[in-house]
């Protein structure tokens, strides 16, 4: 597995600058590399490089979070929304769109919102100073109930602008905004370093809080720093590019299944696999029908879902431990 | 000891009696949901139309027949008289017991065709007619067939043949026009996901008879979200944004501010229109004359200002 692992942190940096280049190079609108980097193509290269370029972190934060958050309840179902975050963003974002607010203000209110949500569902959870885990799972699905009905109330106020609030909903890489980009990129090397320096903490939290305990690790706080890294990792992601599902969810299990469950080599082969992928399904939404875009969220689920169910039936043995 | 002896023998019996009521209550329901089909079909009418689009409203203005209506959608908004009248839903959502109670002979809306609740109303027996507005020319036969059906066929005839002649008047004035010599012109529907219309849509066709070119007229059909870059590359001289005030500035400010749009020619030479009256492009309704109206001065001052640059 180990020597697994360091072929794959070897290789998928490669890996990445391939996919991201042809994400570059290739699109709707067929350049030669002569065209593409003269003047003719100017235009179309600084459209595309700032969504690859979100499309990479967007993937990298997902799938980091997603380590995050399966580390922490224990549970193989959660992804970077379990805890109260889609919802939080989405309402606050739909709040934005309606005020009639710009990219920079929307992207601020999804932040909060997440932030907000994950840290209500936190105070939620926490009973006598501990964070139990079942505790913790309901209260994000409840509130995350919640806030869903209060987002869905409020589009429907305001029907006219249901199609931004739905686009937002489906997830869109499109980047509008160059700042945006920068903004994602430094939340998810934060993000991604922080949970890379505390992978120790990591494999104990994994093996039960008694354990973890018993080796020396304090789990209460442990799980309050993954938990403010995770949120921070979605919150960022979200902001930028609306909910796109299944990679948080998937992404690890994935990379686990290839080189183990240490998160020393977990936390940046997700990283890495997480960028990959959005970059590869933020080409197929551009260029996989003709003159037209299709959200990201379709693609994720499209492509992702057969590949992870074949592994899944190839691997059952090891994935069900 | 006693007590338990009561609760295994009585509550037997008793419980046995406590299931008539509810069964008493199902039969009922089920009767009333026999017979209600029946009875709600037989609502008479009080001869007024409701109105749940926007155009049609202002069709039936146009026609004369705007005293008639008794509810219109909660968009409606031209002309002025129209906001007065009770407002009953939209087309997706018709506040369908207002309809009732208002017990119109016609309901109208445009476009789109029937949905669950307007079935709905028809089983009720208030007659629904969905006005076209797939093409220039169906969008008048719609003001003909709406003028006939809200008891003026002379008004909706008059009101279609002026229509078309003002669309036949600027097309055959543009039709000589080589396609090199029509500015291209992007339509930016909304700008979250970017949207715009194909070349299927009376839109289009209003762009052309104003003598400019739908950059989007191949990329897609209906109303779509286009391939940012292609739009990008065909390098559209003007951009139409259907947003107004300070929604449409804001709006036009953030499409020239998205990477890659720079050096859009549009862009760079400042021409994102966003004070025509978005309601005149966009509503397939006897308005639309303006519209392009609108948009054909527009574009004479382009070709103007690039048969001066030629020279």
């Amino acid at each position: 597995m180990r020597r697994r692992a360091d072929l794959f942190l070897a290789l998928a940096p490669l890996g990445l600058l391939a996919v991201a280049a042809a994400g570059v190079m290739l699109g709707p609108e067929r350049l030669s590399p002569g065209e593409l980097f003269g003047e003719a193509g100017r235009n179309i290269l600084e459209n595309r490089v700032p969504r690859v370029l979100l499309a990479a972190a967007v993937g990298a934060s997902l799938s980091v979070a997603g380590v995050l958050f399966q580390a922490i309840l224990r549970n193989p179902l959660a992804d970077p929304y379990v805890l109260g975050a889609s919802s939080g963003a989405g309402l606050g974002a739909a709040l934005a769109i309606l005020a009639l607010l710009g990219t920079w203000a929307v992207a601020g209110a999804a932040f909060a919102g997440a932030m907000a949500a994950t840290f209500v569902v936190y105070r939620l959870a926490l009973v006598g100073g501990r964070i139990p885990r079942m505790t913790l799972l309901l209260s994000g699905v409840v509130v995350g109930y919640l806030l869903g009905g209060a987002l869905f109330f409020t589009v429907n106020l305001n029907r006219g602008r249901l199609n931004d609030v739905m686009w937002w909903l489906m997830g869109s890489l499109q980047a509008t905004e160059p700042g945006l980009v920068t903004a994602v990129w430094v939340c998810m090397v934060l993000g991604t370093a922080g949970a890379w320096l505390f992978s120790r903490d990591l494999d104990l939290l994994s093996l039960g809080e008694e354990q973890a305990e018993h080796l020396g690790l304090s789990p209460e706080r442990a799980k309050t720093v993954f938990f403010g890294l995770g949120s921070l990792l979605t919150g960022a992601a979200v902001a930028a590019s609306g909910l796109i599902g299944f990679v948080g969810l998937v992404v690890p299990h994935l990379v686990r299944l290839i080189i183990g469950p240490g998160h020393r080599r977990l936390v940046p082969c997700s990283a890495l696999a997480g960028a990959i992928f959005l970059v590869i399904v933020e080409f197929v939404s551009r260029t996989a029908l003709p003159g037209e875009e299709i959200p990201v969220g379709v693609v994720t689920a499209f492509a992702g879902g057969p590949f992870f169910l074949w592994l899944l039936r190839r691997q059952r043995k090891v994935f069900w431990g | 000891m006693n007590a338990d002896r009561v609760s295994t023998a009585k509550p037997a019996r008793l419980s046995r009696l406590a299931a008539v009521p509810a069964i008493l209550v199902a039969l009922a329901g089920l009767t009333a949901a026999v017979l209600a089909p029946t009875y709600f079909t037989r609502v008479r009418s009080m001869g007024g139309i409701v109105s749940l689009s926007p155009s049609t409203t202002e069709t039936l203005f146009a026609l004369g027949l705007g005293h008639r209506l008794v509810g219109v959608s909660t968009y409606c908004n031209y002309p002025p008289e129209a906001k007065a009248l009770p407002k009953m839903g939209d087309y997706g959502t018709p506040a369908v017991e207002s309809i009732l109670a208002a017990r119109p002979e016609l309901v109208v809306v445009s476009g789109r065709g029937m949905n669950r609740m307007l079935k709905g109303l028809e089983r009720a027996g208030i007659r629904v007619y969905c006005a076209p507005d797939d093409s220039i020319e169906n969008i008048a036969s719609g003001f003909e067939e709406l003028g006939r059906l809200a008891g003026d066929a002379g008004a909706g005839r008059r009101l279609a043949s002026e229509f078309r002649d003002r669309f036949a008047k600027e097309s055959a004035r543009t039709a000589a026009r080589a396609e090199s010599a029509r500015p291209l012109v992007f339509l930016e529907t909304w700008s979250a996901p970017l949207s715009t219309v194909g070349g299927d849509t009376f839109v289009d066709e209003l762009i052309r008879a104003a003598g400019g070119r739908n950059v989007a007229a191949d990329l897609g059909k209906g109303y779509f979200a286009p391939a940012v870059e292609s739009v990008i590359r065909r390098d559209p001289q003007a951009i139409v944004i259907t947003r107004m005030g300070d929604e449409g500035a804001a709006a036009a400010h953030a499409l020239a501010g998205r990477p890659g749009w720079a050096g859009v020619r549009a862009v760079r030479e400042g021409r994102i229109w966003a004070d025509i009256d978005p309601d005149w492009l966009l509503r397939p309704g006897p308005r639309l004359v303006r519209g392009l109206e609108a948009l054909r001065a527009r574009l004479d001052e382009v070709r103007a200002a690039n048969e001066g640059t030629a020279r």
